[in-house]
């Protein structure tokens, strides 16, 4: 019995020794006072956001909308990022009057970064909470089941980030998508080689090919590589692909070196980055350029662990730091002490489409319900800024929800209009580079990784 | 051909690793028969503890194996001592101890979530970055340095094991330890000890890693599944088998990268994998 006891204590000395330290190790990102605030607000517990509600303008019958992301489990650090995009323009919002003095509120919904719970949850958002429209989740996976539940419900949903072209290939009438598909972003990275060698003679990229790991998405881009390759008038020489989650990447580099190819088009998660960056340095693989997906070369860590190595290293995205609204992006970086980043540019923005939604459905004097929303968006056109708000910060200037085709693929109510930027490595930082007339520099080349 | 050069030498290196890791899960999965699923988390906590030297005191990952090695052993010891001993249940009835290594691993990992976040983190040593080359092989230096310590530690092992007192006590109460327990073998001791022993190694791969890999909470994933192949495939207890399995692991992965593509590594590992344990079932019946 004292054994049992003994043990007990022990047990519990070591587990609490480790509890003791939660507030959490020294994050680059963000500070643990915002980390907490935000957390209550998760909940979806009606004290925190109606007491905030109480401070602003708009203090009639909360407008709710859903948003399902990862706010646990290991993407629960991006997910916590496009949740500050989002509670920023709700709060923008309501302190401007909200919708004719009603406030929006935001109903969080946990996937966990997955399919399961992230079905559950969106039952939860819509049968007991009873929201008018969602918006997530952050990966495709996620977002192809999930869509499917707001089908079958029909409630609006619009998804900010999530780029697998199938999304919108299904047909559904309360789907919309803001988030470039996977298809223009090869598209535009191909763009802006093709730009750069137009401009410049002693720039020859004629062949290229991919590293990307074997999942869905990776395979996708493999595909629209060739394709656009293929348009473009280069060669594809071919792709190398391996397993998510990588030991080592040194095979997969060498392959690389003995295709030799002009450029080098890229897509991996932010681990695999790492180490394929790592490893090229290693091996001694310098391609002429490399351009790269977002994805993983867009996060924090990745330059925090490969520092120069990078340098040189292209890569597209959705939103960059200074192109517009740099009054934004300062507001938002004092407030939570993150950059305002491609996904939470892009979250902020869906939050201010509902808004303009909303503030047109009440101007034309119709009830606010889901049915009208999803009339609303599939007719909304918002261009260069929304009414009472900023101007649009994303690379496009204008949104509208379209139908459309390409290459055999169907895209319903997509932004066919959205486009994406190119940012360069260089000196450690992160520098806009494509389209040209928006650049702050010029495209390093070739490619440094020093 | 210098391709395939190259391809042997990085299986050389990340066969290290895995031998290393595999070392490790050998002593306490092959000697004291102790299902352990919670070893790529006792690696993760190792290259974490490395980490946390490296960006409090900027400690050189390498320098502070001698910490983690100790810290590791400690945090072992006592994980046998309190925990895993008590749920070992006297007749040959592993499941108990099977869920409790599961449940400390799933605990492991979320406590490096909660602290921690799910950051990418890396250190640096003065080995980082630098390169050595071979005529046509180039190999990075920190792989080489590891690959080094991985050297001398299996000897140190391997030594330990067969010639001093408390590896032939080690080795007693793996055999019987009822009869280790009646020649005055305190076994409840060589247990921790042992298990302290495996905590430590997998904390010394763990510092030698974080070289020139990452550490993110669920890493122990990527290298537990790959220490059991290591330590079956070796046959279990063998440190020498642990060495040589974890390079052969390696080598079959790069080269099989090369030859047959980077999608097919993985089928490659653990089609010889099923096979190794199918013909070795085989010829253990034969044999009767």
């Amino acid at each position: 019995m004292k054994r049992k006891v003994m043990a007990m204590v022990l047990a519990l000395t070591m587990t609490t020794g480790v509890l003791a330290g939660c507030g959490g190790y020294g994050s680059s990102k963000g500070s643990d006072t915002t980390d907490t605030s935000t957390t209550t607000e998760t909940q979806g517990s009606d004290n925190s956001t109606t007491a905030k509600t109480q401070e602003s303008t708009a203090t009639g019958d909360p407008i709710l909308i859903g948003a399902l992301y990862p706010l646990t489990g290991d993407l629960a650090d991006s997910g916590k990022n496009m949740q500050y995009g989002i509670d920023f323009a709700v709060e923008e919002i309501n302190a401007n009057g909200g919708i004719d003095g009603r406030p929006i509120k935001i109903i969080y919904g946990d996937t966990q970064g997955d399919g399961a719970p992230g079905m559950t949850e969106m039952e939860r958002l819509i049968t007991q909470e009873k929201v008018v429209a969602v918006m997530g989740a952050y990966q495709s996976g996620v977002t192809e089941v999930v869509s499917q539940v707001a089908e079958n419900y029909q409630i609006p949903m619009i998804t900010a980030n999530a780029t697998a072209d199938s999304l919108t290939s299904h047909g559904y009438e309360y789907f919309f998508r803001l988030a470039p598909t996977n298809m223009m972003f090869i598209r535009d990275m191909f763009q802006c080689l093709v730009d750069y060698a137009g401009k410049h003679s002693n720039a020859t990229i004629k062949t290229v090919a991919v590293c990307a790991d074997n999942t869905e998405l990776g395979q996708q881009t493999a595909t629209w590589a060739k394709f656009w390759a293929e348009k473009n008038g280069m060669e594809y020489l071919g792709d190398v692909l391996y397993s998510k989650g990588a030991a080592d990447l040194t095979s997969e580099v060498l392959q690389l070196k003995q295709l030799n190819p002009d450029a080098l088009i890229v897509d991996n998660y932010v681990s695999d980055a790492i180490l394929l960056t790592k490893t090229m340095n290693e091996q001694g693989y310098k391609p002429q350029i490399m351009i790269a997906k977002g994805n993983g070369y867009s996060e924090t860590s990745y330059l925090e662990s490969t520092g120069a190595q990078a340098n040189g290293i292209l890569f597209a995205t959705e939103y960059l730091q200074g192109e517009k609204s740099q009054d934004i992006y300062d507001r938002f970086m004092q407030k939570y002490n993150v950059a305002l980043n491609g996904h939470s540019a892009e979250a902020y923005t869906v939050v201010w489409i509902f808004k303009q939604a909303l503030q047109n459905l009440a101007n034309a004097g119709k009830e606010i319900n889901s049915e009208n929303l999803k009339t609303e968006l599939q007719t909304i056109k918002i261009e260069n800024s929304f009414e009472g708000g900023s101007e649009i910060i994303l690379p496009y200037n204008t949104i509208q929800f379209t139908d459309g085709e390409f290459n055999g693929i169907q895209y319903k109510q997509t932004n066919m209009l959205g486009n994406l930027v190119v940012a360069q490595f260089q000196d450690e930082e992160i520098k806009s580079v494509w389209p040209f007339d928006e650049a702050e520099v010029e495209i390093q080349y070739p490619a440094s990784f020093q | 051909m210098s391709t395939f050069l190259q391809a042997g030498a990085n299986g050389l290196m990340v066969g290290g690793i895995y031998a290393l890791i595999g070392v490790s899960l050998t002593l306490i999965f092959g000697v004291m028969k102790i299902i352990n699923f919670c070893q790529g988390e006792l690696l993760m906590l190792g290259m974490y503890t490395s980490f946390v030297l490296y960006d409090q005191f900027g400690l050189d990952p390498f320098l502070a194996i001698p910490i983690v090695a100790i810290f590791m052993f400690i945090f072992g010891a006592l994980l046998q001592f309190t925990l895993i001993t008590r749920s070992l249940k006297d007749e040959d009835d592993d499941t108990n101890v099977l869920f409790l290594t599961v449940g400390l691993g799933i605990l492991f990992q979320n406590l490096a979530l909660l602290y921690f976040k799910s950051d990418y983190r890396t250190a640096s040593s003065i080995f980082s970055d630098k390169i050595v080359s071979l005529g046509v092989i180039t190999v990075s230096l920190p792989k080489l340095v590891s690959f080094i310590l991985l050297i001398i530690v299996t000897a140190l092992m391997f030594l330990l094991l067969k010639y001093t007192n408390i590896g032939k006590q080690i080795r007693a109460t793996s055999q019987n330890k009822i009869g280790a327990e009646v020649s005055g073998i305190k076994t409840k001791s060589i247990y921790a000890a042992t298990y302290g022993l495996g905590a430590a190694i997998a904390g010394i791969t763990g510092a030698c890693l974080m070289s020139f890999y990452y550490v993110f909470p669920s890493v122990g994933e990527i290298y537990g599944t790959r220490s059991f192949i290591v330590v079956t495939m070796g046959g279990l207890g063998s440190v020498v088998g642990a060495l040589v399995s974890g390079i052969v692991l390696g080598l079959m992965e790069t080269i099989g990268a090369v030859v047959v593509g980077s999608s097919f590594k993985d089928t490659i590992v653990f089609l010889t994998f099923i096979c190794i344990l199918v013909v070795k079932q085989r010829l253990k019946t034969k044999r009767g």
